[in-house]
C-alpha cells in the first residue's frame, strides 16, 4: 500500500468506551498508525482533516442537530463504519424509547425545565437509520482484536468478516460450563458471537450487546428461557437491555 | 493592548471526553461573554433505569461512561446495597479496592499522558511523540496497560466490568493471577518515579493561576478515600453522610449546558485529584508524599492546572495500595461466597470518589426490586460551575497574549480539569421539588 | 494381550515421572464442576474418576485453530508449510474417545495424507481408562464403543481398590509402563479386570442394533422427527464443536497488523451452523435448521460408518449435555424415528360441532406441531380402552394450528368419538395413504364430485385450492346429499361459489318445499356443466358411497374425461394404517399404503375396486 488509508473517530450520545479501546490496543497502536493515518480524533488530537478514507462512528443519534453533524461527516467520508453498540444498533441509549413516552422521559429528567431547547431529544436512533453505513462493528464495547483484524481488512482492500453465529460456539471452544447448567440464563444462542464470550467465561450470562445474529430463532430462545423459569416479563427485559428485538443489516 | 476585540468560539474542544465549547467575546476591556458550554447529548439515564430490575442497575449504569465505569459500577453497586441492606464482605471490598485503584491508574495515566502532555510538550496530540519521546511514550503504554489488564484478571474486562455484582463477584482471581498483580505494581512503582521526573521537568510550563475555590471529596479516617468515605468541604468542619449528598450538590439547570451545575458553599465548588489531595493529603503513603514534593505540590493548592500533578500523585498511591490489597487476600485467601440477599424496597446512596471526582448514585426500590427513581450526580457535573467562574477569572489576565495562546491556555484549563462530559448529561433529578 | 497392574499411589509417581520428562503430559483435569483435558503440572491435577469431559481429546489432534501456511502478503511463492507438533501422551481417555480417535485416524490418512494431524498423533502416546463414572446422556455400549482399546497404547482399569489393571496394547504402550511400578497380573487381577472394565452401565439405550443405523436411515429422510427438532434449533454448533468424531474445519487467511506477512489457518467448524454451506453469490445450500440436523444424523448414522467402516456416532452423549435447546441426542431422534409404528401420539380436542343428527365436526391440535399432512390423507384415532379406527382429514394443510375431521356415527369406535368435548384427548396416528395430489395440476381445471360423507375428505382438497386459487383454473364443485338435513358445511359451501370462477351445484336426493335447487342423485347434475368443461384440461376428484363411483366414472368417460384424468378416494376397512394387518387389500395392494386415492387408470382393471 503507497498510501495508508485517512482514518477518523467522531462521536455522537455515547460512553466512549469503544473509542477508549483503541487507547487500549496499547503497544499495537504503535502498528495501528503505521497502517493507517488518523488524521481526526477529537478525543486525542487537536487537528482535523476535511476528508477521509474511513470514518468510525461512536454513539447514537438522538436529536435533529447531530443529524446533521452526521451527514455533514457522512459526505467527507469514503466508508463510514459505524463502531461499537451505540452507533450499530441504538445499544443501551434505545432504553429510553422502551419507556415510551418520550416527553415523559424528558420530564423525569430535566423537570420543569424539560422543554428548555438546548435539552431537546428524540428516539434514539442507529447511525445507518440516519446515512447509510459500510459496516458494522458490534459490542459494548467493541472488541479490539476484531478492530484490528476489520482496519487491517480495510488497509488490504478486502471486505472483513465477522461472525454470524451465536455465542455459543465461542463458549464451547474456550471450554466454558454452560451457565444453564449452573442455573443460570443466558442470551448466548441467539446473540452474535466475536467477544469471545467474554461475559459467560466470567460468570455472567450473555446480555446481548453484540445484537441478534441473522435468522435468530428467537420462539426457541424464549421458549428456553421460560422453561429456565423466566417470568414473561422478564424475558421481555432480557430482550429489550440491548435491542435485541431489531435485526441489523452488516 | 486594550481595545483589542477578541472572539474565541471553540466547538467541540479536543483531547477531552465529551463534547464541550469555550466561547469568548472581548470588546475592548469588556468581557461580553465568556462561557463554558455543555453541548453534549443526553442520554437520559435516570429514566432508563425506571422499571429495570436491581440485578441490571449496575450493567445499564457502568455504560454511563467508558473511562469510569468501574467507579459507575460501585457507585451504582452500592446505591442497591444501600437500599437493599446489605453488607459486603471484607473480601469484596478488597477487590473492589483493586479494581477501583486499577481504574485510577488507569484513567489519571491516559489523562497525564495522553491528553494533557501533548500540551505541554506542543504537539497536538500523543502521536508525535512515538517519534520524538518514544521512551516515555512506551512507559505511558506500559503503565496503562498494566492498569487495563488488572482491570481485566480482577474485573474480567476493563471497559464495563463483567465481574463486579451486587454483593460480591461472579468469579475469583486464581491465587497466581493476585502474585502477578502484586509483582507487576512493585516494577510500576520505577515507572512511576521516572514518570514522575518526567512531568517535574515539564511543570514549569503548567501556567501560574490562582483562584480561591471550595474542594468536595470523600473522606475517611482509616485511608484517603477512593473507594469508601463521607463528604467533606474544604469550606466546613462537619462531614456529611453520602446520603445527605443533596445537601452538598444542590443541582440546577444553566442554559448553557445540557449538563446540570452545582453549587453549596460558595457558587461552585471542585471535585478530582486535586480535591482528594487538599482535604486528605496527610493520608497519603509516604513515597506518595515524596512525589508530591518533589512536583511541588503541597496543600492547600488552588491552581487548577496542578490537577494533573495531584493525579500523578495519586497514581503512586494507587499502585502502593493495590500491592497493599493483593498481599492481604493472599494471605487470608479466597473463597467462593454466596451473593444471595432477600429484595426488600428502599432507598440508598452510594458514594465513590472515581478518579475524577466524587460520584454519587441514588436509587430508590419498590418491594420487588425494580428502580422506581434515580439521580446521578457526576463529577464533571460538579466541576463546570467551577471551570465556569476559573474562566471568567482567568481570561482578563491573559487578554494580553497571542489568540491562539489564549484559546490553548483556555483549554489547558478545561482539560486540567479532566472533564468527562458525556457522563455529566443526564444528571436528573426525578424528586421534583 | 499382557496385563498388569500398579497401586495408584505408584501410578501417581510415575505419572510425575512422565511430567518432569520431555513429553507434553495431559490429561483429564476438573474445571469447576466438570471436567477438561488440560496439560499436566502435577499429577493430583489428574482426576481419572470422571463423567465426561466438555471437549473430546481431537484438539490435540486437530487444533481449535492452527496454522497451516504462512506467507508474505502478495506472494503466491512465499506460501510456507508449518506443522507443529510435540511428542505428547495423554491419560485418561475413554474407549468411546479412542473410537472416535479410530475415525479420525483413518479420515486423516486415508486418500491424500494430512500431515499437520498425522504429525500430532504420530507423536502421541494414549493411556484409556475404562469408565469409572456413569453419564446419563452416554450410549456407547449400544454404539459397540465402550470396550474399544485398540487405539490406546495402555488401558487402565480401575480395579475399585488402590490399584489399576492395565491392559499392555502397543509396544510402545509396554516400553513406557516398564517406566513404572507396574507388575504381572496373577489370574484374580485379570478376572477382577474383566469384571471392572464393565462396572459402568450406560443408561439410555438405542432402540436397535448399532449396526442397523444406515439401513434404517436410509428410510428415514423425510422423518418429520427432525423437523420437529429443528424448530428449536439455534444452529449454535454445540453439538458438533463438542462431537469427537466431528471433523469439519474452515480456512481462511489473516494478517499481521504490518500486513507484510500472515498464515493461513484453519479452525473447527460444523455442518449444523448456518454458513457452514453458504457459498459466494448468496445460495446456501443448506438453508434451514431442518436440512442440517437430518445432514448430521445421517453423516453420524449412516455415511460416516459406510465410509470408513467404523461408528460415525460413538454415543459419548456430549452433544445431549451441550445443546441448550434439548434437539441434538442422536440417541434420542433415532429412537423417536424408530417408535412403533403402532404407537399413537397424543392430540387435544379444541373444538366439537354439530352438523346432523349422525354427524359431527371435529377439531384438535398436537402437543407443539402441525399434522403435517395431505389432502385426502386419512389417521388412525384411537381411544384407550374402546379402539382405533380411521378417518380422512377434512381440513386442508394450509390450516395450520389444528387439523379437522367430520365423524359419523356408526359404530363403537365413532360413538365413542361423538361423547369427546372440548379438553379431551384422544390418541392420534399418522398422516396415512395417498393424497389427492392438487400440487401437482397447477394451472388446471378442476371438478370435485362428493357424494354425501364423500365432501369431508373432498373439502381438505377444495380448500386447499382456495387458499391458492390463483394457481388453479376453473372450479366445479358439485355435491349431493340426501336430504337438506344431511347437507355437510353448507356456509362453507356458500362461501366456495363466491370464488373468482368458481361453480358449486349441489342436488338432494329427496327436496323439500324449502329447497329451491336440484334434485335427484349426482350424475344428474353432469349435464349441467357439460359446456363448461374442457375433459383435456380437467382433473375430476370423486369422493362418494361405493355405488357412486360407476355410475359418475360412466358419466365422466361420456364427457370425454381420460381414466387417468379421474381420481377417486376408496374407503377399505383400515385398521393397522401401515400395510401390515392385510384388512384392506383391494387385489395385490393394500389401500392404507397405495390408497386410499387411486386414479381410475391405476384400478380400472382391478376385480374388486370398484
Amino acid at each position: 500500500m503507497s498510501t495508508k488509508p485517512k482514518v477518523a473517530f467522531f462521536d455522537f450520545a455515547s460512553c466512549e468506551g469503544c473509542q477508549l479501546q483503541i487507547a487500549n490496543l496499547e503497544e499495537k497502536i504503535i502498528g495501528l498508525v503505521d497502517l493507517v493515518d488518523v488524521v481526526e480524533f477529537r478525543e486525542v488530537m487537536t487537528e482535523k482533516a476535511p476528508v477521509y478514507d474511513i470514518a468510525f462512528i461512536e454513539g447514537s443519534i438522538t436529536r435533529e442537530k447531530d443529524e446533521a453533524r452526521l451527514r455533514d461527516i457522512r459526505e467527507r467520508s469514503g466508508v463510514l463504519v459505524a463502531l461499537g453498540a451505540c452507533a450499530a444498533t441504538g445499544g443501551l441509549n434505545r432504553l429510553k424509547n422502551v419507556r415510551g413516552n418520550l416527553e415523559q422521559v424528558r420530564r423525569d429528567v430535566y423537570g420543569s425545565d424539560w422543554d428548555r431547547p438546548h435539552l431537546e431529544t428524540y428516539a434514539t436512533r442507529a447511525v445507518g437509520e440516519i446515512v447509510p453505513v459500510d459496516f458494522q462493528i458490534h459490542g459494548c464495547p467493541i472488541n479490539r482484536e476484531e478492530f484490528l483484524h476489520i482496519v487491517e481488512a480495510f488497509a488490504l482492500g478486502t471486505t472483513p468478516e465477522i461472525p454470524d453465529y451465536p455465542v455459543c460456539a465461542e463458549c464451547k471452544i474456550k471450554e466454558n460450563v454452560c451457565l444453564f447448567d449452573m442455573g443460570q440464563t443466558c442470551l448466548g444462542p441467539v446473540v452474535r458471537a466475536g467477544c469471545g464470550a467474554i461475559c459467560p467465561s466470567n460468570g455472567v450470562g450473555c446480555e446481548g450487546c453484540r445484537g441478534i445474529i441473522p435468522h435468530a430463532n428467537q420462539n426457541a430462545m424464549k421458549d428456553v428461557l421460560a422453561e429456565h423459569h423466566l417470568t414473561v416479563e422478564q424475558i421481555t427485559e432480557k430482550f429489550n437491555l440491548f435491542p435485541l428485538y431489531l435485526e441489523v443489516t452488516p | 493592548m486594550t481595545g483589542k476585540s477578541i472572539r474565541i468560539d471553540n466547538t467541540h474542544i479536543s483531547r477531552v471526553e465529551g463534547h464541550g465549547n469555550i466561547v469568548v467575546h472581548m470588546e475592548g476591556d469588556r468581557l461580553n461573554r465568556v462561557e463554558w458550554q455543555i453541548p453534549e447529548a443526553p442520554r437520559f439515564f435516570e429514566s432508563m433505569v425506571v422499571g429495570r430490575d436491581w440485578s441490571e442497575l449496575s450493567r445499564i449504569t457502568s455504560r454511563i461512561c467508558g473511562i469510569c465505569s468501574i467507579g459507575h459500577t460501585f457507585a451504582s453497586q452500592k446505591a442497591t446495597e444501600a437500599a437493599m441492606g446489605i453488607t459486603i464482605t471484607e473480601q469484596t471490598r478488597r477487590l473492589r479496592e483493586i479494581l477501583n485503584h486499577a481504574e485510577n491508574l488507569q484513567s489519571h495515566i491516559l489523562h497525564v499522558c495522553y491528553l494533557v502532555l501533548p500540551d505541554l510538550l506542543g504537539v497536538g496530540s500523543v502521536l508525535p511523540l512515538i517519534e520524538t519521546h518514544r521512551e516515555v511514550v512506551l512507559l505511558a503504554i506500559r503503565l496503562h496497560r498494566l492498569a487495563n489488564e488488572t482491570c481485566d484478571k480482577i474485573g474480567g474486562r476493563t471497559t464495563h466490568p463483567i465481574r463486579a455484582c451486587v454483593n460480591g463477584w461472579s468469579m475469583l482471581p486464581h491465587k497466581k493471577t493476585l502474585e502477578e498483580i502484586r509483582d507487576d505494581h512493585v516494577k510500576a512503582l520505577e515507572d512511576l518515579k521516572t514518570l514522575a521526573e518526567f512531568v517535574q521537568s515539564l511543570a514549569h510550563k503548567l501556567p501560574d493561576f490562582e483562584r480561591e475555590t471550595e474542594y468536595v471529596s470523600l473522606t475517611n479516617p482509616k485511608e484517603y478515600a477512593l473507594y469508601d468515605g463521607v463528604i467533606k468541604s474544604s469550606d466546613v468542619k462537619d462531614f456529611i453522610q453520602p446520603r445527605d449528598y443533596e445537601r452538598v450538590t444542590n443541582e440546577y439547570v444553566d442554559d448553557r449546558s445540557t449538563a446540570k451545575w452545582t453549587r453549596f458553599n460558595r457558587d461552585a465548588y471542585a471535585v478530582g485529584a486535586l480535591a482528594r489531595f487538599n482535604n486528605n493529603r496527610d493520608q497519603l503513603s509516604d513515597v506518595a508524599k515524596a512525589v508530591a514534593g518533589q512536583l511541588g505540590l503541597s496543600a492547600p493548592c488552588h491552581n487548577p492546572f496542578m490537577n494533573s500533578v495531584a493525579q500523578v500523585v495519586e497514581c503512586v498511591f494507587s499502585a502502593e495500595k493495590t500491592i497493599e490489597h493483593s498481599q492481604w487476600l493472599l494471605d487470608n485467601g479466597m473463597k467462593e461466597e454466596d451473593r444471595g440477599f432477600t429484595v426488600r424496597e428502599g432507598r440508598g446512596v452510594g458514594a465513590v470518589d472515581v478518579p475524577r471526582g466524587t460520584l454519587f448514585h441514588d436509587y430508590t426500590y419498590d418491594g420487588k426490586g425494580k428502580c422506581v427513581e434515580a439521580n446521578l450526580v457526576i463529577p464533571t457535573n460538579q466541576n463546570h460551575a467551577n471551570i465556569q467562574a476559573d474562566m471568567e477569572d482567568l481570561v482578563p489576565l491573559i487578554r494580553d497574549m497571542p489568540g491562539e495562546k489564549m484559546n490553548l491556555t483556555l483549554e489547558m484549563l478545561v482539560r486540567a480539569y479532566d472533564p468527562c462530559i458525556s457522563c455529566s448529561t443526564h444528571c436528573v433529578d426525578l424528586r421534583r421539588s | 494381550m499382557e496385563y498388569k497392574t500398579i497401586g495408584k499411589r505408584d501410578f501417581r509417581d510415575f505419572v510425575n515421572r512422565l511430567i518432569q520428562g520431555d513429553h507434553e503430559i495431559n490429561g483429564v483435569v476438573r474445571k469447576g464442576t466438570a471436567f477438561v483435558y488440560d496439560t499436566l503440572v502435577d499429577t493430583s491435577d489428574l482426576c481419572l474418576d470422571y463423567d465426561e469431559t466438555l471437549l473430546p481429546p481431537k484438539k490435540y489432534f486437530l487444533p481449535v485453530k492452527e496454522t497451516l501456511l504462512t506467507f508474505k502478503t502478495g506472494d503466491p511463492s512465499s506460501y510456507h508449510e508449518s506443522v507443529e507438533a510435540e511428542p505428547r501422551i495423554i491419560i485418561g481417555i475413554h474407549p468411546w474417545d479412542l473410537a472416535a480417535i479410530a475415525l479420525l485416524d483413518k479420515a486423516f490418512s486415508m486418500g491424500q495424507s494430512d500431515v499437520n494431524y498425522l504429525s500430532r498423533r504420530n507423536q502421541s502416546l494414549l493411556i484409556g481408562i475404562y469408565p469409572t463414572r456413569a453419564f446419563k446422556h452416554r450410549f456407547s455400549g449400544s454404539m459397540i464403543t465402550d470396550e474399544h482399546y485398540q487405539t490406546a497404547d495402555l488401558m487402565l482399569v480401575d480395579l475399585g481398590n488402590d490399584a489399576y489393571g492395565i491392559e499392555v496394547v502397543t509396544d510402545e504402550g509396554r516400553a513406557l509402563i516398564l517406566e513404572s511400578a507396574a507388575v504381572p497380573a496373577d489370574e484374580h487381577a485379570i478376572e477382577n479386570m474383566e469384571r471392572r472394565k464393565h462396572v459402568v452401565q450406560d443408561e439410555v439405550h438405542l432402540s436397535m442394533p448399532g449396526k442397523d443405523l444406515p439401513a434404517f436411515l436410509k428410510k428415514q429422510q423425510q422423518s418429520k422427527v427432525i423437523d420437529r427438532r429443528a424448530d428449536r434449533c439455534f444452529s449454535c454448533g454445540s453439538c458438533v464443536l463438542v462431537c469427537p468424531t466431528c471433523y469439519c474445519f474452515h480456512v481462511e487467511e489473516e494478517v499481521d497488523l504490518s500486513l507484510q506477512a500472515g498464515r493461513r489457518t484453519r479452525t473447527w467448524d460444523g455442518c449444523m451452523m448456518e454458513g457452514f454451506a453458504s457459498a459466494a453469490g448468496g445460495h446456501n445450500f443448506r438453508e434451514t435448521p431442518a436440512n442440517r440436523l437430518r445432514h448430521r444424523i445421517l453423516r453420524k448414522g449412516k455415511y460416516l460408518p459406510e465410509h470408513f467402516h467404523l461408528p460415525g456416532c460413538v454415543g459419548c452423549g456430549r452433544c445431549a449435555q451441550a445443546c441448550v435447546a434439548d434437539i441434538a441426542s442422536p440417541l434420542e431422534i433415532i429412537n423417536e424415528m424408530n417408535r412403533s409404528i403402532y404407537l399413537p401420539e397424543v392430540a387435544t380436542l379444541q373444538k366439537v360441532q354439530t352438523m346432523t343428527d349422525k354427524d359431527r365436526f371435529f377439531e384438535f391440535t398436537l402437543e407443539g406441531r402441525d399434522l403435517g399432512h395431505q389432502p385426502g390423507q386419512f389417521v388412525e384415532l384411537s381411544i384407550p380402552g374402546i379402539g382405533e379406527a380411521p378417518f380422512s382429514i377434512s381440513s386442508s394443510p394450509t390450516k395450520t394450528g389444528c387439523f379437522e375431521m367430520l365423524i359419523r356415527n356408526v359404530g363403537k369406535v365413532t360413538e365413542a368419538v361423538h361423547r369427546l368435548a372440548p379438553g379431551d384427548q384422544v390418541g392420534i396416528r399418522g398422516p396415512f395413504g395417498s393424497h389427492f395430489a392438487v400440487e401437482r395440476y397447477l394451472g388446471k381445471d378442476l371438478l370435485f364430485i362428493a357424494g354425501g360423507l364423500g365432501l369431508a375428505p373432498l373439502r381438505s382438497a377444495i380448500n386447499y385450492v382456495m387458499d391458492n386459487r390463483e394457481n388453479y383454473g376453473q372450479v366445479t364443485i358439485l355435491s349431493g346429499a340426501r336430504d337438506r338435513s344431511q347437507r355437510l358445511f353448507p356456509e362453507e359451501i356458500n362461501e366456495w361459489s363466491r370464488a373468482p370462477d368458481t361453480l358449486v351445484l349441489e342436488t338432494l336426493d329427496h327436496g323439500d318445499d324449502q329447497w329451491s335447487g336440484q334434485t335427484g342423485v349426482i350424475t344428474t347434475l353432469l349435464p349441467m356443466v357439460s359446456d363448461r368443461i374442457t375433459p383435456s384440461d380437467t382433473k375430476a376428484f370423486i369422493v362418494g358411497p361405493p355405488i357412486m363411483y360407476r355410475f359418475v366414472i360412466r358419466e365422466l368417460e361420456s364427457l370425454g374425461f381420460d381414466h387417468k384424468d379421474i381420481l377417486v378416494s376408496l374407503e377399505r376397512r383400515m385398521e393397522c394404517g401401515v400395510g401390515k394387518c392385510g384388512h384392506c387389500q383391494i387385489d395385490d395392494i393394500y389401500v392404507c399404503q397405495e390408497g386410499p386415492v387411486f386414479t381410475y387408470d391405476s384400478i380400472r382393471e382391478s376385480m374388486e375396486a370398484l
